[in-house]
């Protein structure tokens, strides 16, 4: 026994955070994890208090409590806060939670990218807030259509506000995606097959990759609109070849998937508590997995669904139309698969339940509505009314926030170790239901009688008056029931009863870590042989803790995990991950200092800053592999009886997080790429020029170099792979010296180039993509350059192959954007 | 047996040809509006709705080609591969119904108005 006390005790002294303001420092994913789910709770409550506000402005006809003005922003706000700040935060703090408790693993594959992710979700989250508070916020609505929401019609720093504040919380939300997909895919406990894996984390697989995929769009959107701000370059300017709609279609590229990003975890919570309360497994666990891919891919083909009212021609539309009622029939298969386990089970009715009831009867009537939506003659009836803000809230709210709530009952006694209260639990259900229905079945009928959404009041006498007194009527009853449930969740931390183990008979492995769980989650990691494995082995619990299973070796002081294949579950590596660092939150500061200064237009200090936070960054992969902060050689590691340390071997968590990360990338790539053909060839002014503004002989010079240093490259990787690794320096000072002439080849390009950006988007475009064709072959130089060092200090060797493989398909990216651009963006309209 | 037939990739290849289909008709269908309209008047027999339909068959057919592929080697499959066959399989049928659906009903309009 006083071993097994001594051996935690030797865990939590590598696991543990640091004390005091060393939290701050923190990387474990639980301690990250609270952090995003109270942030995400604290701007909800801000985003309700100013849905309170709309509501109570329209409560009567012809009202003056709010000025046309902060009308304006409050509904900006409201969306923009509940969407960005509240709905994708929490439940990737959720995910972040659950998914490594859930796979039988101690920790995601990159605590460092969670702490990042979190400070720049905090610091983007609190600049955007800033300008509520200021009074300068932005006013053009969440999605900040153009031209209303570019200088000419919004001249304040609002839109500026929005457009940078969001592409902060942005690199959150990806770096979360990157995180949460390698390590749902990389370390899963042995033996925890594809197959095996519990249904949630398909969920959040599924939604990792779509926010990898989907967020890009945004991002380049967002960074196009404040060029045109900032810069004066015209892609949303029709009169210099822009267009306006080209801004919809990027939202939408990303609006739509993201209601989807919303819907997969709360359907991934619906489906792991409804089984657990029904007693069985799953019904159609196949065929839920069939349905969570197919929605993944589907809901990237309904954008245009969005802009059906724009203009666009009538074969788009159906089209757009069909694939719209397409998406429907993955998600009648998962509700039907739910009703089926509860039909087939013997359902307990505690707290969580509820909600899945609630969650049932809301969202149906939510995707109903959204059928209606997807036919166009309907939708040009209702668009823009308050048909529309019922249906999306019905979808939404029914089913994001009632299975989080539901999740958030019956994952309590998992995060403070004490039962939630029935009685007050049922009171906040009825209020909020009830309240809920009030508001917005009540809109359905406004928006149907023709009232436009958006509109600070309205006349008297059209019929839409006492169905507004019922709705602003039924959001204080929903808001005295978040009141109600807040109060239950505060309280129960002190009068809840104490959990037992497993207190609602689950079948998924977080339950094993103990109620609330250690920082390293299990002492030793178990085999996995079933999808149930705590129905299947009730004992587990207490073998983990008696370190049974495996990688229970603390002594060498590092946090290790089981990397595992991917798809079959079989042990391949240990995986070290860094302890608790600073550098994310230092580099998240410069990061906000960047947000602030480009915000305030002082762009040399931008720049500084941007220098300043580029070498934190280095800094940080500085102190990785075998690194003496992180896993030197040691003479003795042959001896382990644990597979090898992934630094070790060419196929780490890194490389897998380097392929994740250069998708995200490509998406963003591609749909640059999108945007400058829809210029060209749909904008009614876009024309290309007869004359290349860049030089052709240049480019193509660049280009060359670049191939022989990505040659040089490859080669490096072969000889590492064949074992006859040597001169590794030598070799790395090759790549870098073609990869530099390659770099200053370009620069010479975009300083020389003639491009009037200011006059034209087709040119302001080019120099977008000069910029990203720089921006990639900069950092590939400078790490490459890094690597001639690490190799002198011996990071980089035969017996540590790691890194190289890791930043070669970075070159391989590199090489491909710049010789796609080159025939795209430069050959092409020469010769076309 | 061709241990690509067996390839994790499968699990999504049905989707990735239908989201390459999708991209591929939307973009064309609009260029080719741009370039070589149809005449209202030909309704919806014209080259551009019959280059559409032979595109979607040809897809569709593909996507039905692999998943029976993939249903037969459910039969001689070693078990731990069974339950990626067996997604495989119904990601090929969905997206080729998925293929046709959009398809099938874009023929019946007509085209560039």
């Amino acid at each position: 026994m006083n071993n097994d006390l001594s051996l935690h005790a030797q865990f939590a002294k590598v696991w543990d955070n640091l004390p005091g303001w060393g939290q701050l420092a923190a990387v474990n994913h639980t301690s990250i994890s609270r952090r995003f789910m109270l942030t995400g709770t604290v701007f909800f409550i801000i985003g309700g208090v100013l849905a309170m506000l709309i509501r109570s402005q329209l409560a009567l006809p012809e009202q003056e409590l709010i000025s046309p003005a902060l009308y304006a922003q409050l509904f900006t706000m409201h969306g923009t806060v509940m969407m960005f700040l509240f709905a994708i935060p929490i439940l990737e703090g959720a995910a972040m939670y659950l998914i490594p408790k859930m796979i039988g693993t101690r920790d995601l594959v990159f605590p460092r990218l969670s702490a990042l992710g979190y400070y720049c979700y905090l610091f983007g989250g609190i600049i955007i807030m800033t300008s509520l508070f200021l009074g300068i916020a932005p006013d053009s609505g969440w999605f900040m259509y153009t031209p209303l929401s570019s200088a000419e019609f919004s001249a304040g720093p609002g839109s500026d506000f929005w457009l940078l504040g969001i592409t902060f919380v942005e690199i959150s939300a990806v770096s979360a995606g990157v995180e949460l997909t390698v390590s749902i895919l990389r370390t899963r406990a042995p033996g925890m097959s594809l197959s095996k894996m519990p249904i949630f984390c398909w969920y959040i697989l599924a939604m990792a990759l779509m926010i990898v995929f989907g967020f890009p769009p945004l991002i380049l959107a967002s960074i196009l609109l404040e060029l045109e701000r900032a810069a004066g370059m015209p892609f949303f300017d029709p009169a210099a070849g822009g267009d306006p709609i080209l801004w919809q279609h990027l939202f939408w590229l990303f609006g739509h998937p993201e209601v989807y990003i919303i819907f997969l975890p709360a359907a991934g919570i619906v489906s792991t508590i409804i089984p657990v309360f029904a007693g069985r497994p799953l019904v159609g666990y196949r065929w839920i997995v069939l349905a969570i891919i197919t929605m993944g891919f589907v809901s990237f083909g309904l954008w245009v669904h969005h802009m059906f009212t724009v203009g666009i021609p009538q074969l788009a539309q159906a089209f757009f139309s069909i694939a719209s009622m397409l998406v429907a029939i993955p998600t009648a298969i998962q509700v039907f698969a739910w009703i089926a386990t509860l039909w087939t089970g013997r359902v307990r009715f505690e707290l969580p339940m509820l909600w899945m009831f609630g969650f049932l009867f809301i969202f149906v009537c939510g995707g109903l509505t959204g059928v209606m939506l997807a036919l166009v003659p309907f939708d040009w009836q209702v668009h823009d009314t308050h048909f529309v803000v019922a249906h999306f809230h019905y979808v939404l709210i029914g089913g994001m926030l009632f299975p989080l709530i539901g999740g958030l009952y019956y994952w309590l006694p998992h995060l403070s170790g004490r039962m939630p209260t029935m009685h007050m639990g049922k009171w906040a259900f009825w209020l909020i239901f009830i309240g809920f229905n009030a508001t917005f079945l009540m809109m359905h009928l406004t928006g149907l009688l023709g009232m436009p959404r958006r509109v600070v009041t309205y006349e008297a006498g059209l019929g839409w008056d006492w169905l507004n007194m019922l709705s602003t009527f039924g959001s204080f009853i929903m808001a005295s029931g978040f009141g109600m449930l807040m109060l239950d969740v505060i309280l129960h931390f002190r009068y809840g009863q104490k959990a037992r183990f497993n207190p609602w008979q689950a079948d998924t492995l977080e339950w094993a870590t103990g109620t609330p769980p250690t920082s390293y989650n299990f002492l030793s990691l178990p085999t996995v042989k079933t999808r149930h494995p705590l129905w299947d082995k009730p004992d587990l619990r207490s073998t983990i803790s008696d370190g049974a299973h495996g990688l229970k070796r603390i002594g060498h002081g590092r946090r290790e995990l089981y990397g595992t294949d991917a798809v079959t579950g079989k042990l391949i590596e240990v995986i070290h991950i860094p302890t608790h660092s600073w550098l994310p939150l230092v580099t998240a500061l410069f990061l906000a200092a960047l947000c602030i200064s480009l915000l305030s237009r002082a762009y040399l200090v931008a720049l500084a800053i941007t220098v300043i936070a580029a070498i934190c960054v280095f800094r940080w992969a500085w102190v990785n592999g075998a690194h003496k902060e992180m896993a030197p050689l040691t003479a003795d590691e042959e001896q382990r009886d644990e597979p090898k340390l992934h630094s070790r071997t060419m196929n780490g968590p890194g490389l897998w997080g380097m392929v994740v990360t250069l998708l995200s990338d490509g998406s963003l790539y591609l749909s640059l790429l999108f945007g400058w053909l829809y210029l060209w060839t749909v904008a009614p002014g876009g024309k290309v020029p007869d004359v290349s503004a860049v030089s052709i002989t240049a480019m193509t010079i660049s280009g060359v170099t670049l191939t022989v240093a990505v040659l040089l490259y490859h080669r490096v990787i072969k000889m590492l792979r064949s074992g006859a690794a040597s001169k590794l320096p030598a070799q790395f000072a090759g790549v870098f010296v073609f990869g530099a002439l390659h770099l200053a080849t370009l620069i010479y390009v975009t300083i020389t180039s003639k491009l009037a950006v200011t006059d034209n988007a087709h040119d302001a475009a080019l120099f977008v993509m000069l910029m990203f064709l720089l921006f990639h072959s900069s950092i590939a130089v400078v790490a490459s350059g890094l690597q001639i060092f690490r190799a002198k200090k011996g990071y980089i060797s035969q017996a540590l192959p790691y890194e190289p493989a890791v930043l070669h398909p970075f070159w391989l990216f590199t090489l491909g954007i710049f010789w796609v651009s080159f025939a795209c963006f430069l050959i092409m309209p020469l010769v076309w | 047996m061709n241990p690509g037939r067996l390839h994790p990739i499968h699990y999504v290849a049905g989707w990735i040809i239908w989201a390459i289909w999708f991209v591929a008709a939307y973009g064309g269908l609009a260029v080719a509006c741009k370039i070589e309209p149809p005449a209202p008047e030909q309704g919806i027999f014209n080259w551009l709705n019959l280059s559409f339909f032979v595109i979607t068959m040809v897809v569709f057919v593909l996507l039905c080609l692999y998943a029976v592929d993939k249903r037969k080697l459910l039969k001689e499959a070693p078990p731990q591969t069974k339950f990626a066959l067996q997604i495989a399989t119904a990601v090929y049928a969905f997206s080729a119904f998925g293929t046709l659906m959009v398809g099938l009903a874009l023929v019946m309009v007509t085209p560039c108005l």
